[in-house]
């Protein structure tokens, strides 16, 4: 773990985005605290105006306060990050652990059903998805980290497999110890390292598919404010009010680019074969 | 009685509005490509269920009459009309007309048409037009060419009916041919024929050259080779791909790309004030919404003015009736109830909800998405917690109006020249298309009454008792009334446009 902690703070791009990760943590716990004004409370009276004493980053077109509705979307933006991953985590990790170490036909229709899942266009799927079940945050989840099955299903049968024919494995077999305990005792703690450098990369995905989701208007219902909704509005005044896009945008950028680079720390940190 | 028969045919609105149309001469083929914010529900004229959707249907649909930008009937099909008594219309059809199909157009056409908008032919079908069709009790084919309609009583307003967007005459053979396939491929008399449909991505339209049409100096109209309607939802979108050159027309411009495209010296922009009221529906079977202090909290509620600034950088104008100023049926002493904060906590005390309630609402999107959040945000500043969901056409005319399971919807109207009792009935009379859901009859006994009125001053005094009746109950929530805009490029020439805000850009052309 010291090894781990080390890669997180071994260069200024790696601190810089911690800062930001815990930023967006912090907003998203102390919201109500941190934002100076309700998010959704319009004003329509003082529509587009930029940043001032009163209002740090401007207003929005129904006068809503742009600081206060970034800091509540934060709070979105969080949830459906942790959220997705964890539906995905604990649907496609276990598939992918009974499929890897059971092989032959449970590996074949698992996995066939995996590559059907993942034939679909991810996007178009969590749009078909959300459809389906309606527009909140909830469904959002649920959408984005049903899309993220098969990749965390993949990996975690494609290292059950390299980890299933280690030496202690076959002896445990040997010894009679039932299967749920091999894969529960054996397996998944020696798979768990990649897991969690997916996780981060699947949160950045997850970030990217709620914004992408709310930018085309299926996301998280008004007035609740998200990135991506954040996004979509501001785009219609782009020529006129760029900030309003650009604001959110650059929240969205620079979460996914903190992740992204986390991830990568997480795997130094976590790979013996990198750690020197 | 007197017969209208207008001698040139004028298939457009008499005001063009692009270009200088009338000191250049018009230049033949091109494809115009044009964009809408949204999809018709049915590409078959007779089942389509919004005003708007005749800017999709008018390209093909060729009607009995037309409806210029100030009222007048102008001949299509029918090259004249005459009441020969209070209840007998007769109709004379114009000559050597063909449908893109090559089927003859005549008065068993029409009778056809008309039977089957009235829901009388086989398989039944339900069209925003079904009431007034219904209307006519008997069909008498005279010749070929001359029809005559029988009514069981006065029906004051009639003619502009059949310039509605869902009178169509569409071909009898193509639609016993094709079935359900008709909406998909429809076939009429129009400029132009549709050559592909995908719903909700675009139409392709080619110049019928068959048409009937011919302008001022007897060229053979239209001039486009054909036309390409694309749906584009995102307004800064249509906005874009406009200057940009992508598209040459975009059919609806909102606010806040108006001030953006105004700069550009490449566009036009025309404005029609007053244009379109937008008001809250309510749905008055479904609880709370059944509680007339319930309507009355949300309608003090609202503030008009305040949506006019935010979104409409104050070109719009606060709604206090059905009917905006631009048309000769608003009444100015109708009365309403003004924005009060103060008033709507004791309408909410009285309903018994002192510490707030809920509601459901839907709309369509387009303007609505950012109008309704305002307002659910004005609606929150008193303590009633509007819940909104935003769906497709379609799915609101299911949803909101036949399901009937949302309190509230989104919804609004253009003032057309269409007769303003047919309108009011459309949106207010128990078996209207746009109806209450809740079907009440409360209006319709005064809005029968309108319609069998003939004069048009003692039709707007029973109009205004209408409105007086809307305003004791709180049928609905008025609240702006703003101007439409259309944008295009330069290189587009002759752009007219009909009572309804919409063109079949008959006489369009593009200047090379």
């Amino acid at each position: 773990m010291r090894d781990v902690a080390v890669r997180l703070v071994a260069g200024p791009l790696e601190i810089v985005s911690l800062i930001v990760i815990l930023l967006l943590v912090a907003a998203a716990v102390a919201a109500p605290l941190l934002a100076p004004f309700d998010p959704a409370a319009a004003d329509g009276f003082n529509t587009l105006r930029g940043p001032s004493s009163r209002n740090l980053l401007g207003t929005d077109f129904l006068g809503r306060d742009v600081l206060s509705r970034l800091i509540y979307g934060a709070q979105v933006t969080a949830a459906v990050a942790i959220g997705s991953v964890a539906i995905s985590i604990l649907f496609g990790v276990p598939l992918g652990l009974v499929s890897g170490y059971f092989k032959g036909l449970t590996d074949t229709v698992i996995m066939r059903f995996i590559d059907a899942l993942y034939a679909f266009p991810p996007l178009l799927l969590s749009l078909v998805l959300v459809a389906m079940l309606g527009p909140s945050m909830y469904n959002v989840m649920i959408a984005v980290g049903v899309i993220m099955i098969p990749t965390f299903c993949r990996l975690a049968r494609a290292q059950a497999l390299v980890v299933s024919a280690q030496t202690y494995v076959v002896a445990a077999q040997t010894i009679g110890t039932p299967a749920h305990r091999i894969i529960l005792w054996h397996l998944w703690p020696n798979i768990a390292a990649p897991v969690i450098v997916q996780l981060t990369i699947g949160m950045a995905w997850a970030i990217l598919a709620e914004a992408a989701l709310s930018y085309l208007g299926v996301g998280v219902r008004p007035p609740t404010p998200t990135w991506g909704v954040m996004l979509a509005e501001g785009f219609q005044y782009l020529r006129i009010n760029p900030w309003l896009s650009f604001i959110p945008g650059m929240a969205i950028f620079l979460t996914v680019f903190a992740l992204n680079i986390l991830g990568d720390a997480l795997r130094d940190g976590l790979d013996p074969r990198l750690r020197n | 009685m007197r017969i209208r028969t207008l001698g040139a045919i004028a298939l457009a609105a008499s005001v063009m509005l692009a270009g200088a149309a009338a000191a250049e001469t018009p230049q033949r083929g091109g494809v115009l490509i044009q964009a809408y914010v949204t999809e018709v529900t049915s590409m078959d004229a007779h089942q389509a269920r919004a005003g708007d959707s005749r800017v999709m249907l008018g390209p093909y649909a060729a009607y009995l009459v037309y409806v210029d930008s100030e009222g007048n009937f102008l001949p299509g099909l029918a090259t004249g009309w005459e009441w020969e008594s209070e209840t007998q219309l007769r109709l004379d059809l114009r000559e050597g007309v063909t449908f893109h199909d090559g089927t003859p157009f005549n008065a068993e056409a029409v009778a056809f048409n008309v039977d089957r908008i009235a829901g009388r032919t086989e398989p039944a079908i339900v069209s925003p037009g079904a009431a007034d069709m219904r209307a006519v009790t008997g069909i008498e084919i005279v010749d070929d060419l001359t029809i005559r309609l029988s009514f069981d009583q006065v029906r004051a307003g009639f003619i502009q009916q059949l310039g509605a967007y869902w009178a169509g005459m569409l071909s009898p053979t193509a639609i016993e041919e094709m079935g359900e396939g008709f909406a998909l491929a429809p076939v009429s008399a129009g400029p132009f024929r549709v050559t592909e449909y995908r719903p909700g991505a675009f139409v392709t339209y080619e110049r019928f050259e068959d048409f009937y049409g011919v302008d001022e100096h007897g060229e053979q109209l239209p001039y486009l080779d054909g036309m390409r309607l694309m749906i584009l939802p995102d307004n800064a979108s249509r906005a874009a791909a406009l200057q940009a050159g992508d598209i040459h027309l975009d059919q609806r411009v909102e606010a806040a790309q108006v001030m953006q495209l105004e700069a550009d010296p490449n566009i036009n922009i025309v404005e029609i004030p007053g244009f379109n009221a937008r008001w809250i529906a309510f749905n008055t079977g479904l609880p709370p919404m059944d509680n007339v202090h319930v309507r009355r909290a949300i309608i003090h509620a609202i503030n008009p003015e305040e949506v006019n600034m935010a979104l409409h950088q104050g070109r719009a104008a606060a709604a206090n009736q059905f009917f905006s100023p631009t048309s000769w049926a608003h009444d100015p002493d109708a009365p309403w109830l003004e924005y009060s904060p103060e008033k709507a906590r004791e309408e909410m005390a009285l309903a018994g909800f002192p510490d707030g309630f809920s509601f459901s609402a839907a709309h369509y999107g387009g303007p609505w998405r950012a109008e309704a959040e305002l307002i659910q945000s004005q609606l929150r500043r008193v303590g009633i917690d509007m819940q909104v969901d935003a769906m497709d056409l379609a799915s609101f005319s299911q949803l909101y109006r036949r399901d009937a399971v949302y309190h509230a919807g989104f919804t609004g109207h253009p003032m057309t020249a269409r007769d303003p009792a047919h309108l009011f009935h459309a949106f207010h009379h128990s078996t209207g298309a746009f109806a209450d859901p809740s079907r009440t009859t409360v209006y319709d006994e005064v809005i029968d009454r309108a319609l069998l009125t003939l004069d048009d001053a003692e039709r707007g005094a029973v109009l205004s008792e209408a409105f007086r009746m809307v305003y004791e109950r709180a049928g609905e929530a008025y609240y702006i009334w703003v101007p439409a805009h259309r944008a295009f490029r330069h290189d587009v020439r002759g752009y007219a446009l009909f009572s309804d805000g919409t063109s079949d850009c008959v006489t369009c052309w593009l200047a090379r």
